[in-house]
């Protein structure tokens, strides 16, 4: 994989960070999101490795320099539910 | 180091997306242990641009590179499935002696219908006889059965190849002598009665069972004597045997 590309899991956890809580004391108000959605162009780097697996680098778009010898942009999208985690877990 | 732009198989894209996001799943499951609520990934999906490619047997892409031009899109969507969905919609890993379709020795063509009518193994296979589901009737009807069905068995016989551990001489009840070879797996086809020969003589086969086969000496032993016997149709067990 290019050293300029992370795996795929990595850049989901980092891209994937939900806002904090917005926590108003005096007014008593405590908000929270519930559910985000992602949707970003994003840079591939898909090869092979030496044991024949599929290894799929990433990373959003490194450049906002407009050229015409472009990279070719892939898509994701995931979304994300904030869900309560009981003790038995 | 990973050889860029390689054709990739789209099943094997996919396993690779499913474990990237197991990871993200591990990473939020650590996550949750401090905190008792945490965000889980739903749903997932992923457009590429990608050129494919057939070759006759199977589709691969090439992923696009800069500059290149007319890719094709395709569009990966993962969504999230509850655990009952998956017990309901997935095999069970196999059996420890179920064989999967890859190791039994026929030809290309073959593997190819069997896994797209769904099969994977010979238990998948045996699940269909069960079920009085007639392969010829919905698949192409250019599986040749019979050589399928002696592959099977041949497979099944390697995994449980016959072992010889002890040849004795012994005298049954009529003080007759017999020759006793003991082992394992030396009956595992009851449609198959074995056929022995001490000598290149062809000798009865008094007896026989899974441990034990029994063979009647109907000439003296030598001191050295050569031992052969077919077990079933794909055995032959060849032992010297030294009299003293």
């Amino acid at each position: 994989m290019d050293e300029a590309f992370v795996p795929l899991s990595e850049m989901m956890r980092d891209m994937g960070s939900p806002p904090a809580d917005l926590l108003d004391e005096d007014a008593g108000v405590h908000t929270y999101v519930t559910r985000f959605e992602l949707e970003s162009p994003v840079e591939l780097d898909i090869g092979i490795d030496e044991r024949g697996q599929v290894v799929i680098g990433s990373n959003p778009p490194l450049y906002v320099v407009d050229t015409s010898y472009r990279p070719v942009y892939h898509r994701i999208r995931f979304a994300a539910e904030r869900s309560e985690v009981s003790d038995d877990h | 180091m990973t050889i860029e732009n390689t054709a990739w198989q789209l099943e094997d894209f996919v396993d690779s997306l499913v474990v990237e996001l197991d990871k993200t799943r591990e990473t939020l499951a650590v996550k949750a242990v401090n905190k008792p609520l945490s965000y889980s990934v739903k749903e997932v999906s992923l457009d590429l641009q990608t050129f494919p490619s057939y070759d006759g047997d199977q589709v691969r892409f090439v992923t696009a590179q800069p500059g290149q031009e007319g890719a094709s899109k395709i569009t990966i969507q993962l969504n999230s499935i509850t655990d009952q969905q998956v017990r309901a919609t997935t095999k069970m890993p196999g059996a420890r002696t179920d064989i999967p379709i890859e190791r039994i020795p026929v030809d290309k063509a073959t593997k190819k219908q069997l896994r797209k009518l769904g099969v994977q193994s010979v238990d998948d296979l045996e699940h269909l006889k069960q079920k009085n589901v007639d392969l010829d009737q919905v698949g192409d009807g250019d599986i040749d059965y019979s050589t399928l069905n002696k592959q099977i068995q041949k497979s099944r016989r390697n995994q449980a190849p016959p072992i010889v551990t002890a040849v004795s001489l012994a005298l049954d009840e009529e003080d007759q002598p017999y020759l006793r070879i003991e082992g394992a797996n030396l009956s595992v086809d009851p449609a198959f009665p074995p056929v022995a020969a001490i000598n290149q003589h062809v000798v009865e086969v008094i007896s026989r069972n899974d441990g034990e086969l029994r063979l009647r000496l109907e000439h003296d032993l030598q001191a050295d004597n050569e031992l052969v016997v077919a077990l079933d149709e794909f055995s032959v067990v060849k032992v010297n045997v030294k009299a003293r």
